[in-house]
């Protein structure tokens, strides 16, 4: 018994470091070197079965690609509705530069609530971020 | 106290002799006010009322005037000056003259702001862009400083498209020379953006965001890193700083506003700019 405490101890030791190690590591998960702010809210829409997203993603510095690279429409009771990919056209996405914000107007159906999940993104030379966002749902009018 | 009173003033008939002061612009006026305090000879104290009357006339017509909070302006006030002397050598011993009234209104206060604002000046801080001025019943700061009061053409910019001048930083460091700056309104909130860049190419970024209703305070998110969040009392509203690895965020909200400052700088010197909102660039 007594032979085996210094190795129970020397376990524990490797356990408790462990964990303060998967602490580090989940804390500095939630910094970004791409992306600094983000806000990212669904509205009504000012026409009848419009829903509006509205973005500003604030990156680090200068980046080729910044803004949101996937929206994914939900309804209020969960059930999937559509994706839509951002790009330039939608003017989800910008380019050369640090600042990209706009809006998005989706079509659905008057009086029904959605809500999406938003996936922020940003990439320069030296490679890429991204977050996902869920907002709280929103009517069409 | 809160709320002011109007009745101080306008109980107090101002000789007719100083009838051609209604003449005077506000900054002529404050400009009286600051010789005052920095001259050594004795001014007529019936004057010096006189002119602190009409400025609270004047500031009082001008479009969006607001009532003053006074116990929270005396507060900033004795906070900024505490401020300042922990960190300086401040003795009540500058050659101030202590302006004696009858009324109650001004006397011991005036006297008591600018043996403050001088002591904190030869200090090493100027706090003269700013004029305290009271009576019994309000207290207020304005601009007092030298010449005529000149905001960035960037802070113009804003204020021209709504921003309240109370929300803008006016303090960036040297070397920063602002860019385009940029307007969205979403109508969920409206956004001002106006980034800066150094002589090294380090972005230094200032956002304004009018929220349209509280239901959408929460839907900022900054990244950051496991450093600790600072929150303290500022104005009427709160600042947070913390930092993101190599950038640092100090963020100011009140109300539906929320100013952010973020930038390679230290945390110390954009909580400085942070803190110059309001206030008028010589």
């Amino acid at each position: 018994m007594k032979k085996r405490l210094p190795a129970l101890f020397v376990v524990m030791a490797l356990l408790i470091s462990c964990c303060q190690l998967a602490i580090a590591s989940d804390v500095q998960l939630h910094a970004s070197e791409y992306l600094s702010r983000y806000t990212v809210a669904l509205g009504p829409g000012d026409e009848k079965g419009e829903v509006k997203l509205g973005f500003s993603i604030l990156a680090t510095d200068t980046m080729t690609q910044l803004g949101i690279s996937q929206v994914e429409i939900y309804k209020s009771n969960g059930s999937y509705v559509t994706t839509i990919y951002g790009n330039s056209t939608n003017k989800l996405l910008g380019s050369s530069t640090e600042h990209h914000s706009g809006s998005y107007i989706y079509k659905g159906v008057s009086g029904t609530s959605y809500y999406a999940k938003v996936t922020v993104y940003a990439k320069d030379s030296t490679g890429s971020d991204s977050r996902t966002v869920t907002t709280a749902t929103a009517k069409a009018p | 106290m809160k709320g002011g009173n109007d009745d101080s003033m306008s109980e107090h008939k101002r000789p007719q002799q100083y009838a051609y002061l209604e003449q005077l612009s506000l900054e002529e006026l404050k400009g009286i006010i600051r010789a005052d305090a920095e001259s050594e000879e004795n001014e007529d104290t019936d004057f010096i009322y006189a002119v602190l009357e009409v400025i609270d006339k004047k500031e009082r017509e001008l479009p969006g005037y607001q009532p003053v909070d006074v116990d929270k302006s005396w507060e900033e006030f004795q906070r900024y000056c505490e401020a300042r002397e922990t960190g300086g050598t401040v003795q009540p011993h500058a050659p101030v003259r202590i302006v004696r009234k009858r009324l109650v209104a001004v006397a011991a206060a005036v006297a008591a702001a600018i043996a403050l604002m001088l002591t904190v000046q030869a200090a090493g801080v100027d706090v003269f862009g700013a004029v305290a001025h009271w009576t019994d019943d309000v207290f207020s700061f304005t601009w007092g400083g030298r010449g005529t009061p000149e905001r960035p053409e960037w802070a113009e910019a804003l204020i021209e498209q709504g921003v309240d001048a109370n929300l803008i930083p006016t303090e960036i460091p040297d070397g920063y020379e602002p860019g385009e700056l940029f307007i969205e309104d979403i109508g969920l909130w409206k956004e001002f953006y106006q980034p800066f860049r150094s002589v090294d190419n380090s972005l230094l970024s200032i956002s304004i965001i009018l929220y349209s209703s509280p239901e959408y305070l929460q839907i900022s998110t900054y990244e950051k890193d496991s450093s600790l969040v600072e929150t303290y009392e500022y104005g009427q509203g709160k600042i947070y700083t913390f930092s993101n690895i190599a950038e640092n965020k100090v963020i100011y909200l009140d109300d539906l506003a929320e100013v952010c400052v973020i930038g390679s700088l230290s945390l110390e010197e954009l909580k400085q700019i942070l803190e110059s909102i309001g206030g008028i660039i010589q």
